[in-house]
């Protein structure tokens, strides 16, 4: 039964017009609560104020409901221009008010005929401009008469006037429309609208609205008989009841809130981007201490003990009350950089000086550990990992970053290799303009530095930098092949990447920059 | 890195058929950084590296870039240093305080002008920071000879010794001048022994300097000087002749006519400085095709060399002898000879596309941890966190706050450190993220926040480092349940694993509201409500709840040192 009432109304709905069908899909509550308001009370004008009353929407939703409806021609809009008339708010001292031709005759009756006394009278206060009008509307009421300057009461005197009669209606009402005035009063408002200082006469555009044809027909067929339901239940589901249902429409478009989710890290997901591309090129990553020996943080890689780069000021030395101490390679390595330090540097080379912990300030020692134990003929790593360096903290330096570093070895590894894997690395980075300069590293030669251009920025950029390891830093390892190696710091590709100036943003955890930041690259 | 400002005329004036702006282009391939142009000053002021001190002027920049630019090239030369009676003679008691006096005399009929003056002076101060190390190693002292009567006498001197220094109207004993004077309180630790000073004096005993604290009066430079002596003192005879090269070939340069002086030492033997003879060094021509890529003839690499203001030979046997100038203190090995020969080939003209990307297979892998760490953060990220990242050293508060009743002594802190906000390495995860939250007391609630990252400690008198996991939920309503149902959770849908978590108190939780973290057995971390005093320090206003994994145990339990795919 309840499948053929279905189908009827699928019959039905096909035979109505297609600006109905099109309707149905796209009612909105709010149409349909003032669709349903009107069709109610379908021969009559309703007012906004009628339907805020009957629909419970506010005035915005009603005007957006109706401008829709009125497009679809659902309704017929008409502004009507209506005069609201009210007493002038300076007459309406005291909750009394008396024409100036009735303070008039009270004035007489406390006994002040004299038109001298009344115009001092307190009703007046001199304002004798206000008594002789008031006597002239008097005189037209034929409530008083004039002789001898005193002003003497008729019989008229006791009956309100007719302007009396409208105004004392307005004190009660408060307001009244024009065009629902009767007759005499209709004279009499014509009489007061002269007079100044009486009534306020205010232009009210009015709106009313009643459903048209095309909105019954459409109302009848989409609710002939079924309730529409708001939303589909799991009972409805469970206990077959939507087979009956028609189900409302609801609004497919407003904007709602974002969820939160969680998140991994921008800079942490970014390095985990570069990682892939690297492990896509060919190199395995490694990973060691960030709290390292001098020896291999300096000493292994050719630095003089006497370089300023081993200072204080550069590096982070580490101590502790318990006396730690580092632990140093085997004594032939440890001969090996001692005879190279001594043969190039010229100066007397100190075990002690190698030994004091410090935070990495590169990721190089670490490579060069991996290289003193694997002792690989042919191969390609790299560490993506923290470094350390004694810094102020500003803008663009931190006191730790990421530095990301690679290697290649073997047998022909030259430098043409070198800028080709760089290049390489970079154009899948999407870097395309790239060049190379000559620079000087303590433990690479020859070496190179690397600028791209960057087009956010239309600049070109210090980027990584590079060189063959020299053979006084791979030879005391024991690799006999040459070592092209390369890496900078990552957080200045995360500053491109991310659009900032401010290096600190990258460890702030601004949780609103972090949520900010997308998951996707454009 | 020091600078350099060179002038925009000298280098139209040198190059004249060359655009200045092509000029300017090929500045960083001899290896130096432009920091940028001064259009009002009509400078360019360049960055070098400590490698180059020949960069340290104007003169020595201009031999290289003529090289590459090939208006001269092969190795520059002093020509006709002219020999001299000039003698110094060195007394033995400088021996344990600065043992090596070198110099020489230059002299021309013009008078220094302004913009060499500056040269100089600002070449002395880059060459006693960077190969003079501050003045320790070797110092550099330049005087008005007109003013000077040989011999002159390289000695020593008590404290109680007086002249007048540089600038000075009276005499200074040395030790007011090590007290009272700017560079003596500077420089005056770098002599070792407090009781004899070095001094440079003249056959009239008046003195040329105090080394390598400050010169005398007598001598200074002025507008009017065309004859000078340069003198470099240093603990290192190497050092010494190598700052004393750079310097002969600046004032040769400036058109200087350059005078060698005897030195005589104590025991009888006399040298004459500056030794200015150039390096050889000899090189297998096949080497250095194979390191750099290239395939040049003899010639070209020859060329190349030239272009670098070193010079080259064949010899019988096919190797390459090459020689370079005296003061390039920089080459060590036939891989500093590739440098040469790359830049002088120029290195713009290396072909860097993918088809000389190395042709080597290698299959590249993630190291373990990457992988596990993602694999936990994946977890996490599903259950609703945010990661964050925070330094590894932190403030010395951020630790107190937490109330770690960590013995001081299994802390590890920095020297010297120069901000109260980085002093410690830190030894669990929770008080860097507890600043995070406190960071983020305006942002919604809740806030579910982790992070992956080292912690330290003092074990068997060694540093230990471990990887750390920390979990924080913070909100008014969190509490021990909500927290351990995220731990159990992690283990659970991570590993398949199950912990245990006995009752444990810690100082930094609610009493009775935390455990410590079993894994088959072992402790591998800690959970619990913050305990209200910690949550205050920190300036929060709602609850927090925490767990810390110490992961580098925990994988080690999992027996995780390599990554398992079947």
């Amino acid at each position: 039964m309840s499948i053929n009432a279905n189908d009827e109304e699928r019959d039905k709905l096909s035979t109505t017009t297609d600006l109905v069908k099109e309707s149905i899909a796209s009612m909105h509550p709010i149409e349909k609560k003032i669709l349903s308001v009107l069709y109610h009370d379908k021969e009559k004008w309703t007012t906004d104020n009628e339907l805020i009353k009957e629909s419970k929407l506010t005035i915005d939703q009603i005007r957006r409901g109706i401008e829709w409806l009125k497009y679809k021609n659902f309704l017929v809009v008409e502004d009507s221009t209506e005069f609201e008339i009210s007493l002038k708010e300076s007459l309406k001292k005291n909750d009394n008010f008396y024409l100036p031709e009735r303070k008039l005759v009270n004035c007489v009756r406390e006994g002040k005929s004299g038109i001298v006394d009344i115009i001092k009278s307190e009703a007046f206060n001199n304002n004798s401009k206000e008594v002789y009008s008031a006597i002239k509307y008097c005189k037209n009421n034929k409530w008083i008469d004039l002789k001898y300057n005193s002003v003497f009461l008729l019989p008229g005197s006791e009956y309100p006037s007719n302007e009396e009669r409208l105004v004392n209606k307005l004190v009660k009402l408060n307001s009244l429309i024009l065009s629902h005035l009767n007759e005499s009063e209709m004279s009499s408002f014509e009489i007061l609208k002269k007079r100044p200082n009486v009534l306020d006469i205010k232009k009210i555009s009015n709106k009313k609205y009643i459903i048209s044809n095309l909105g019954v027909a459409f109302f009848q067929e989409s609710s002939s008989g079924i309730e529409l339901e708001r939303k589909l239940t799991a009972e409805h589901l469970i206990d077959g009841a939507w087979r009956n249902l028609k189900f409302d429409q609801i609004d497919v478009e407003a904007p709602l809130t974002l969820l939160g989710y969680g998140k991994k890290n921008p800079l942490v997901d970014f390095i985990d981007e570069v990682k892939e591309i690297l492990v896509g090129m060919g190199f395995s990553e490694i990973d060691g201490n960030f709290a390292q020996s001098s020896f291999w943080n300096f000493d292994a890689l050719f630095i003089p003990q006497d370089h300023s780069a081993r200072d204080m000021q550069d590096t982070f030395y580490l101590k502790s009350m318990k006396n730690i101490a580092s632990q140093l390679p085997g004594d032939d390595l440890i001969k090996n950089v001692s005879i190279v330090h001594e043969k190039n540097w010229n100066y007397a080379w100190d075990i002690e000086a190698s030994k004091p912990y410090v935070l990495r300030t590169h990721t190089t020692p670490v490579t060069l550990q991996y290289l003193a134990k694997e002792k690989p003929e042919q191969d390609k790593t790299f560490l993506i990992g923290r470094v350390f360096r004694n810094e102020k903290v500003s803008f663009k330096h931190l006191v730790e970053f990421n530095q990301v570093e690679g290697i290649f070895t073997g047998k022909d590894a030259n430098m043409r290799q070198l800028m080709a894997i760089q290049t390489e690395f970079y154009n899948k980075l999407g870097i395309k303009k790239i060049k190379f300069w000559p620079t000087f590293f303590p433990y690479t030669e020859p070496s190179l530095q690397s600028m791209i251009y960057n087009d956010k920025f239309g600049k070109w950029i210090e980027l990584f930098g590079m060189g063959i390891l020299r053979p006084e830093v791979t030879l005391p390892l024991g690799i006999k092949n040459p070592v092209l190696a390369w890496g900078g710091g990552f957080e200045r590709l995360a500053m491109i990447r991310f659009n900032l100036d401010d290096i600190r943003e990258l460890y702030n955890n601004n949780l609103t920059w972090l949520k900010s930041v997308p998951k996707c690259q454009l | 890195m020091p600078v350099v400002d060179v002038r925009l005329t000298a280098l139209s004036d040198s190059f004249p058929n060359i655009h200045l702006k092509e000029i300017i282009e090929k500045i960083p391939y001899i290896g130096l950084d432009i920091e940028g142009v001064d259009e009002n000053n009509g400078t360019i002021r360049v960055e070098f590296n400590p490698n180059r001190p020949d960069y340290s002027s104007e003169n020595g920049i201009m031999r290289a870039l003529k090289g590459l630019l090939e208006k001269e090239v092969g190795l520059p030369v002093v020509k006709d240093i002219e020999e001299s009676d000039y003698v110094i003679c060195v007394d033995e008691t400088v021996d344990n305080i600065r043992p090596v006096i070198c110099a020489f005399v230059a002299k021309r009929k013009e008078p220094l002008d302004g913009h060499e003056i500056s040269q100089l002076i600002s070449m002395q101060e880059d060459l006693h920071n960077g190969v003079g190390r501050k003045r320790k190693k070797s110092s550099i002292g330049m005087h008005n000879l007109d003013n000077i009567v040989f011999p002159l006498k390289y000695t020593t001197v008590p404290k109680h010794f007086s002249f007048i220094p540089l600038d000075k109207e009276n005499e200074f004993t040395i030790e007011s001048i090590l007290k009272n004077l700017d560079v003596g309180k500077k420089y005056g630790h770098v002599l070792q022994d407090p009781d004899v000073f070095p001094i440079l004096s003249d056959s009239q005993k008046n003195v040329l300097s105090f080394p390598p604290i400050i010169n005398g009066n007598l001598t200074k430079i002025k507008s009017d000087t065309n004859n000078l002596l340069i003198e470099v003192t240093s603990i290192n005879e190497k050092s010494a002749h190598d700052i004393l090269s750079i310097l002969s070939f600046e004032l040769y340069d400036m058109g200087f006519k350059i005078y060698s002086i005897n030195i005589n030492s104590h025991s009888g033997e006399s040298i004459k400085t500056p030794v200015l003879k150039q390096s050889k060094m000899i090189v297998s021509y096949g080497y250095i095709n194979k390191i750099l890529g290239l395939k040049l003839s003899n010639d070209e690499l020859i060329k190349c060399l030239e272009r670098s203001r070193c010079s080259g030979k064949v010899l019988e046997n096919g190797d390459i002898e090459c020689s370079f100038p005296r003061y390039r203190i920089d080459i060590f090995n036939p891989a500093d000879i590739s440098e040469e020969v790359a830049i002088g080939y120029g290195i713009y003209r290396f072909d860097t596309s993918s088809s000389s990307y190395p042709s080597l297979y290698f299959s590249g892998k993630k190291h373990v941890n990457s992988v596990i760490f993602n694999s936990i953060r994946d977890v996490l990220i599903g259950l609703g966190f945010v990661e964050i990242i925070n330094t590894n050293i932190i403030s010395k508060d951020a630790i107190d706050d937490f109330f770690i009743k960590a013995d001081d002594a299994d802390l590890v802190s920095i020297k010297d450190s120069k901000s109260s906000e980085f002093e410690i390495l830190r030894n669990s995860i929770i008080p860097s993220i507890m600043v995070t939250l406190s960071k983020n007391i305006h942002e919604k609630y809740p806030q579910k926040l982790f992070e992956i990252g080292k912690t330290f400690k003092v074990q068997h008198s060694e540093l230990k480092e471990e990887w750390s996991l920390g979990v924080v939920i913070a909100h008014n309503n969190t509490n021990y349940s909500e927290i351990k149902s995220v731990l159990e959770s992690l283990i659970k849908y991570c590993f398949n694993k199950n912990i245990k978590t006995p009752r444990c108190n810690f100082e930094y939780y609610l009493n009775g509201h935390s455990a410590k973290i079993l894994f088959s057995e072992s402790e591998i971390g800690d959970i619990g409500e913050i305990y209200p005093q910690v949550i205050e320090n920190f300036k929060l206003r709602t609850l927090v709840s925490v767990f810390q994994i110490n992961l580098s145990s925990l994988m080690d339990l999992l027996d995780l040192k390599k990554i398992n795919y079947l």
